[in-house]
């Protein structure tokens, strides 16, 4: 069902014209020989293209206004990349699970389309496994609103139930981390996933997602001084307060302002991860600030809520923010936001189920799995939104 | 013989020519019935590519909405038959799902509590962010269609009916929905004939948003098919179009994108908002039905061709033939008029022979008496047209020749002749000498001889007149000369004759009784 949409509609417009050769006038030698250049060149691409091994990859910027070759060579460089910062070709690995029925319990921060993303990679996973003849069936369960105590009432609750492993993707590490110890210690299997992690010297057993994001914070922030040509005034918006990946992303931008003496952190607000709460934030902090040049958003409603805000506003405001929404792309299409980092949720969600499952049969990380399961982001630009909209929604306009 | 050559060559052009312009018209009609039989294929395939556009677009808008009105019966269906049993426990229920996807072959059926957790039958997930029938403040109280977009996969439609009094794990049941894949549907929609053309079938929003994933024809994926083609139609024609569009209403519309003609064919898609269509490229139905007809007109072609081929090269083997046959013929005539010639001359000369054994005397070798008839005409003409000139006749008559026939034979009678012929051939050696009778002599006296006519004749005389005594062979002459008033050669001849006689007489006298005669040596 889930499929790489900007190759299929390809290969579709070629599947069409290939019908429409056949059935008339044929397909001209020109063509003809395109088109077999385009399929050689992409299998060399696949083929030649090495893994990502997870990090932070900035794309080749090119901002709308500079010189044609420059903008074209990015778009040509980036193209693949973009193809790439989400990886929908998985496979599980040979690793044979030890029982034919799984149960896994797994919760998250918030009811957010970001990890319904993730979702889509555990059901290709369930899929997988399904057809190896191995059942594994899994709650993957948030709240309306992100909070720390209800995360940990969750896990209690699942650690009563009838499941091999409990993930988590950590609401508050100060919080949970402790939860996920006590349960290690009744003997529950717990795992951490998706984009953050639980704090340091935590016994969970592995981690899947990403474990940059505090260099993704200071990457996008890095953008956006240089875009701002190393001066100016900045906010800087944030997720839920005590979310590793939100306040690692937030750490990271701060420690990147701090180098540069002609720029300045003015306000820093979290938005509990709803957009139209980070529009009000932003709204306020653009009132406050006349001269204020950026924003940097360190989760997936921080950019949406900010680009609604700055195009109310009528100001010219840098923006950068972090994943994937929809709509956040539409303002990356249109020049409103700068950059957004992408992580790979389908890769997370499928590595998450598939090392649960090892995690289930009590295989301990080494040789089979990390300890520490990191997958990519990728910061892309305007000349990137496109490609990518229609990689993620197929929904060029 | 020219006239007879230039008409049989004019015949021949003539039936060549006719020839070419029998086979100019048969090759001219034989086109012309070409392009009428491959305009009539045309129209046919128009009118066939209508037909089968609008049934088929017709046919597939049905199925589609019946697929929905199976979908959302096989759910009520399955709630109906949810038993509280089915409703015990996580388990129970995704036995109970797995089931209901087993029975009605779904890809994804699952239940949605009052918090908005779908179950389903492998994953118990939020369904808040991820369906639009479960956006905030949305309330499901009657059938659904809707549809959602996921993150790197394909759209789904989402056929939900909503569940009453039922609880599970102390939490109302409100919803139960299943999923489907719309580029699946679509797939199966799509008609792929045997050449791999294919008549591509899509399904748009009424505004134009395409609802799958997958491209339309040349359209793309991600193209609204309303924008797409406002550059390539007629503007009302687009206007109705959107029109139809956003009324739900049904309609055809054909149009050229990226040189290819194709026709669009819409229909709503009952109690949705969706309308499908359905794209054929002209040349799809057209091509084939042009390819029968073009293999039939070949054939014709073809054999018409061939027909053609065969009467050129009738026409010309006969033309070559007609060629040969009257060039023999000419041949034959020219060989035959050769030998008519010959022939002729071969006469001639034969007559010439003729006439020389005619005109010649046997006895004597000089001129027979036919010759002298022969003469005599010209002579005359020549005495009537007054160009005469000067003309003497000399009359010779061979005396005793009966007595030395009569004593000697015949043989010495020849003899005696011949003896007489040569002296007086020697003496008229410029003159033609006839022999018109057994012992008679003319001589036609022209020239020299004319001018010495007396002194050759006095010579003669006295010659015979010593011969007379001598008993040699003894002629007798009389000459006498064309006079003006002569018409005839006769009137010359008669007073030679008469002299001749004198002469005769006279020799007589000189020769006595007892006159001594020619005898044999």
């Amino acid at each position: 069902m889930v499929r790489r949409l900007a190759f299929m509609s390809h290969e579709r417009a070629i599947e069409y014209n290939k019908g429409k050769a056949q059935s008339g006038k044929g397909m001209s030698p020109v063509r003809a020989i395109t088109v077999r250049a385009s399929l050689a060149f992409a299998i060399l691409l696949a083929l030649v293209v090495p893994m990502w091994n997870g990090g932070t990859r900035t794309l080749a910027q090119s901002e709308t206004g500079t010189d044609g070759a420059k903008a074209d060579a990015a778009g040509a460089e980036s193209a693949q990349d973009v193809q790439e910062a989400v990886n929908f070709d998985h496979e599980l690995d040979g690793y044979v699970p030890k029982k034919d029925h799984y149960n896994v319990y797994l919760t998250y921060k918030i009811v957010h389309p970001w990890w319904d993303a993730v979702a889509l990679g555990m059901e290709d996973a369930q899929r997988q496994f399904l057809d190896r003849g191995v059942t594994v069936t899994y709650e993957y369960l948030a709240p309306e609103a992100a909070s720390a105590e209800d995360q940990k009432q969750r896990l209690l609750e699942a650690a009563q139930g009838p499941y091999d492993v409990i993930g988590v993707d950590v609401a508050d590490e100060e919080v949970i981390s402790p939860v996920l110890d006590e349960l290690i210690a009744e003997g529950k299997k717990v795992m951490t996933f998706s984009s953050s992690d639980a704090a340091e010297g935590c016994k969970r057993i592995a981690y899947v997602g990403n474990t940059h994001n505090y260099e993704d914070g200071a990457q996008l922030t890095e953008a956006l001084c240089k875009k701002l040509d190393y001066q100016g005034k900045v906010a800087i918006l944030v997720g839920t307060k005590g979310a590793p990946c939100h306040e690692d992303r937030a750490r990271g931008a701060m420690d990147t302002i701090a180098q540069y003496e002609d720029m300045e952190v003015v306000e820093v607000e979290y938005d509990d991860d709803s957009s139209a709460r980070a529009f009000e934030l932003t709204r306020h902090i653009l009132d406050n600030h006349e001269d204020l040049a950026g924003f940097i958003c360190c989760n997936m409603s921080n950019p949406v809520g900010a680009a609604r805000a700055v195009v109310r506003s009528n100001r010219e405001v840098v923006i950068v923010g972090m994943d994937h929404d929809r709509e956040a792309l539409r303002f990356l299409d249109e020049g409103v936001i700068y950059c957004l980092g992408v992580q790979d949720c389908y890769s997370i969600g499928f590595d998450t189920l598939q090392t649960a499952v090892k995690i289930a049969d009590g295989v301990k990380p080494g040789k089979l799995y990390s300890e520490t399961i990191n997958e990519s982001t990728t910061i892309i630009y305007q000349d990137d939104a496109k490609l990518m909209r229609e990689v993620l929604y197929g929904d060029i306009p | 013989m020219t006239r007879a050559v230039d008409d049989k060559h004019t015949f021949m052009t003539r039936i060549f020519v006719g020839a070419l312009v029998a086979m100019a018209v048969i090759l001219g009609m034989t086109l012309w019935t070409v392009n009428a039989a491959r305009t009539a294929a045309d129209n046919a395939g128009d009118k066939v590519s209508e037909f089968y556009l609008e049934e088929l677009a017709g046919r597939r808008s049905q199925a589609m909405a019946e697929l929905i009105v199976t979908e959302f019966k096989q759910m009520e269906r399955a709630i109906s038959l949810m038993a509280p049993e089915d409703l015990a426990s996580q388990e129970s229920l995704r036995t109970f799902i797995g089931r209901v996807e087993t029975l009605c072959d779904l890809d994804l059926f699952a239940v949605v509590d009052e918090d908005d957790v779908v179950y389903a039958r492998y994953a118990t997930y939020m369904g808040g962010s991820r369906y639009d029938f479960l956006q905030e403040g949305r309330e499901l109280t009657d059938r659904l269609v809707s549809t959602t977009s996921l993150y790197g996969a394909n759209k789904q439609i989402c056929l939900a009916v909503p569940i009453a009094d039922r609880v599970f794990m102390g939490k109302n049941l409100k919803a139960c929905f299943v999923q489907v894949d719309i580029d699946d549907i679509i797939s199966t929609l799509t008609f792929n004939d045997e050449d791999g053309g294919e008549t591509s079938c899509c399904i748009y929003y009424k505004n134009g948003e395409n609802l799958a994933q997958m491209g339309f024809g040349p359209i793309g994926a991600s193209e609204n098919i309303l924008n797409a083609l406002k550059g390539h139609l007629d503007v009302n024609e687009w206007r109705r179009l959107q029109e139809n569009f956003e009324r739900g209403g049904r309609g055809e519309v054909r149009f050229t994108y990226e040189g290819a003609t194709e026709t669009l064919y819409y229909a709503p898609v009952e109690d949705t908002n969706w309308m499908l269509a359905v794209l054929i490229s002209d040349s799809l139905i057209r091509d084939q039905i042009r390819d029968v007809s073009d293999d039939v007109l070949a054939q014709s072609t073809i054999q018409i061709m061939v027909t053609l081929a065969v009467l050129l090269i009738y026409f010309g083997g006969l033309l070559i033939r007609m060629r040969r046959i009257s060039n023999t013929m000419l041949e034959e005539e020219r060989e035959h008029s050769r030998h008519a010639g010959e022939r002729a001359e071969r006469s001639e000369q034969e007559l010439g022979v003729v006439k020389e054994i005619a005109y010649r005397d046997a006895l004597t070798g000089v001129k027979s008496k036919y010759a002298y008839t022969e003469e005599e005409p010209a002579i005359e003409e020549s005495m009537r047209d007054g160009s005469i000139g000067e003309l003497g006749i000399l009359v010779c008559d061979v005396n005793n020749l009966k007595y030395v026939n009569d004593t000697f034979g015949h043989s010495a009678g020849d003899e005696y002749i011949r003896t007489a012929c040569k002296l007086v051939c020697d003496l008229y050696d410029h003159s033609p000498v006839f022999r018109i009778g057994g012992d008679e002599f003319v001589v036609i006296l022209r020239g020299e001889d004319y001018i010495h006519r007396h002194e050759i004749l006095a010579e003669l005389n006295r010659i015979v007149e010593e011969n007379n005594q001598r008993g040699e062979v003894v002629v007798a002459a009389g000459m006498a000369e064309y006079e003006p008033g002569d018409m005839r050669l006769h009137d010359v001849f008669y007073r030679a004759d008469k002299r001749m006689y004198d002469r005769k007489a006279q020799l007589k006298e000189l020769a006595g009784e007892n006159p001594r005669t020619w005898a044999p040596r």
